[in-house]
């Protein structure tokens, strides 16, 4: 069994009736797979379809956060960026960004986990359409890269000396 | 000349929108438009599936009342099998419709609307909004989080996740509830109790510091429409149409839901992608009509549980002479007296031993090549038509949305706002945010009623007198 020394919290968010904007629930439907087989412990992973403050007290059960969603961004296939508490005026429930997520859970219960941000690069967003083969690609691409990133995790005893 | 000042996009509200606020010559409102820029799709998109299918995908409309979509879609298809379904099923549908209904409206008032009731409209609209709210009062704002909480602990409880689950099927629901998941929620109920309660209680404390806003917040007279119980009681997935006009005379009764077509049309506006619909005896736009929980607790002779009774007759006490509420502004404290009744109900029901039978679903081939499911969504009565061929082919999908059905209210909320607080050619950021939350009180949902699809952009539009775009900005 390997646990953690940190607990860790995987969120991706999207809506997977619409093409690749459901890439990071795929992406965590493949990392839980890989937690199992992995045998790993102190995982917690969550699939939504929109981010919203609520999300604050689940982040503030655990030491670092990774959200996961698609992109249009200009990015050749992923990137992966630590981010920051970040106010803002006015929201629609619709819209909320992790940046405003993480302040909530500063804010609301005095806890600010370490919070990554993977972005996967989408490029099609249909009703009913799967994922296009591109962002197959760029999945596979990002789950690779993140297995990686998350075994340092696990086998680290202070996350922030791996950032 | 004609001026139009444009506001868009409109803040804290579920989807996007503008306003345009058309001034006369002499600096006057003259009309006020709420405008939806999201196209209309997903009915096109549904033709061709099968009827099955159509709960899961019909629940990915919106990320935020998808409980109510699923439980909608899943009665249609009943209708289109001909089946009853299993006593278990049907109560197991009525708690997640129920919580539903609990994170709906907890998001609708602890988070989009308590920063107006708490801070006020002439506050910094820098701190103004949920950040606001939690300098202001934190345990407040937890309260507000974990009460949605439990609506979506409920629907994942039952669902498996908390949204797009296609867990609530024709015939049934797929899955059985389990003991554990009943004794969890059992055990959360006394807090979100407390906190509906306290929700209530603010929002009548409110009322008072508000005396300038609420006599012109979309007040005026309209029909209310949704559904009632045998008893004329507060209902919410099964029952009767009724309509009240704003007199509180019950002007049509015990109207089989699944005959909604004749009674209520579709007027289309060249300005909006929003439909408006409306009550076919008195035509459009006299037959204008609201829902959702203003309509509801209008409508009804009671409700059924203790608590939220209370509150529903010193509701009733904002109207005399038995009169409809016909103050818009109330949709917030009728949203939160929903919000009683609805924990008060999911104890109940979780209380219920038949909860955790085994049997949740009638099988049956295609019997009908129609049918029409209906419940209350958070906003409204919810309404979803399929027409399918013999094999369960979904030939033609119609939708009718809470929202839209708010739409002329909510044109005419904008118009009653902006002509009591707009002076001259200016819009302060107080009178603009008292427009928005006119808006607000319907908590209108954009991605629902026009069945969005896609991103859209904004835009704004300064048009003359000659009806000529004199600027223009997108995003």
């Amino acid at each position: 069994m390997n646990v953690s020394q940190k607990k860790i919290l995987l969120h991706a968010y999207g809506n997977s009736g619409r093409g690749d904007d459901g890439v990071g629930n795929e992406f965590i439907h493949r990392i839980g797979e890989w937690i199992v087989k992995n045998d790993i412990h102190s995982i917690d992973t969550e699939s939504s379809f929109q981010l919203n403050i609520e999300h604050a007290a689940a982040m503030a059960d655990h030491d670092i956060v990774v959200f996961i969603d698609t992109t249009k961004a200009n990015i050749s296939s992923y990137s992966f960026s630590q981010i920051f508490p970040e106010s803002q005026h006015s929201f629609t429930s619709h819209s909320i960004s992790p940046s405003v997520v993480l302040s909530v859970c500063t804010e609301l219960y005095n806890h600010s986990p370490v919070v990554y941000f993977l972005q996967i690069k989408g490029y099609q967003w249909e009703f009913g359409a799967g994922l296009s083969v591109q962002a197959k690609v760029n999945l596979e691409t990002s789950f690779l890269f993140f297995c990686t990133k998350l075994q340092e995790w696990i086998d680290s005893k202070n996350v922030q000396e791996q950032v | 000349m004609s001026n139009v000042i444009t506001i868009s996009p409109v803040t804290r509200i579920e989807g996007h929108a503008k306003i345009t606020i058309h001034l006369n010559s002499k600096g006057e409102v003259e009309d006020a438009r709420f405008h939806v820029n999201e196209f209309r799709g997903f009915e096109k998109f549904c033709e061709g599936r099968l009827v099955w299918e159509m709960p899961g995908l019909t629940s990915r409309i919106c990320g935020i009342c998808p409980g109510s979509h699923l439980v909608t879609s899943a009665k249609a298809g009943d209708d289109i099998l001909a089946i009853g379904i299993p006593e278990t099923a049907e109560k197991l549908r009525r708690i997640l419709t129920l919580g539903q209904w609990v994170q709906s409206h907890a998001l609708s008032f602890f988070h989009l609307s308590s920063p107006d009731f708490l801070l006020g409209f002439d506050a910094d609209p820098a701190v103004r909004n949920i950040f606001g709210l939690m300098q202001h009062d934190k345990d407040f704002a937890r309260r507000g989080i974990r009460l949605r909480k439990f609506g979506q602990q409920i629907i994942e409880f039952l669902g498996g996740r908390r949204i797009h689950t296609p867990w609530a099927v024709a015939g049934g629901v797929r899955e059985p509830f389990t003991k554990e998941e009943q004794e969890k929620l059992l055990e959360w109920y006394p807090e979100v109790k407390e906190t509906a309660l306290l929700a209530v209680d603010v929002i009548k404390k409110t009322h008072e510091k508000f005396h300038a806003e609420i006599p012109s917040f979309g007040n005026f007279h309209s029909l209310y429409v949704g559904l009632v119980g045998p008893k004329g009681e507060l209902e919410y997935y099964g029952g009767t149409l009724r309509i009240m006009d704003s007199g509180g005379n019950i002007i049509a009764d015990n109207i089989d839901p699944r005959e909604y077509y004749k009674h209520f049309g579709e007027a289309s506006e060249s300005w909006s992608y929003l439909k408006f619909p409306y009550y076919k005896p008195l035509g459009y736009p006299n037959g204008i009509y609201r829902v959702g929980p203003l309509a509801r607790l209008n409508i009804c002779d009671s409700i059924e549980t203790p608590l939220a009774e209370k509150e529903r007759k010193l509701f009733k006490q904002l109207a005399p002479k038995m009169e409809s509420v016909n103050n818009s502004f109330y949709y917030h404290y009728a949203r939160m007296i929903e919000t009683v009744f609805a924990v008060e109900k999911i104890e109940e029901l979780l209380h219920d031993p038949s909860i955790l039978g085994k049997h949740v679903r009638s099988k049956a081939e295609i019997n009908r090549l129609e049918g029409v499911g209906f419940a209350e969504a958070p906003r409204g009565t919810l309404f979803h038509h399929y027409t399918v061929d013999e094999n369960g082919v979904i030939q033609k999908v119609n939708m009718l949305i809470a929202t839209a059905q708010n739409n002329m209210a909510m044109n005419r909320t904008v118009k009653q706002i902006a002509m009591r607080f707009i002076d001259g050619k200016k819009i302060s950021e107080p009178i603009l945010n008292r427009i928005e939350a006119g808006i607000r009180c319907f908590d209108p949902c954009l991605s629902c009623s026009t069945h969005a699809v896609g991103e859209m952009p904004l835009w704004v539009e300064l048009i003359d007198e000659q009806g000529s775009v004199i600027d223009e900005m997108k995003r």
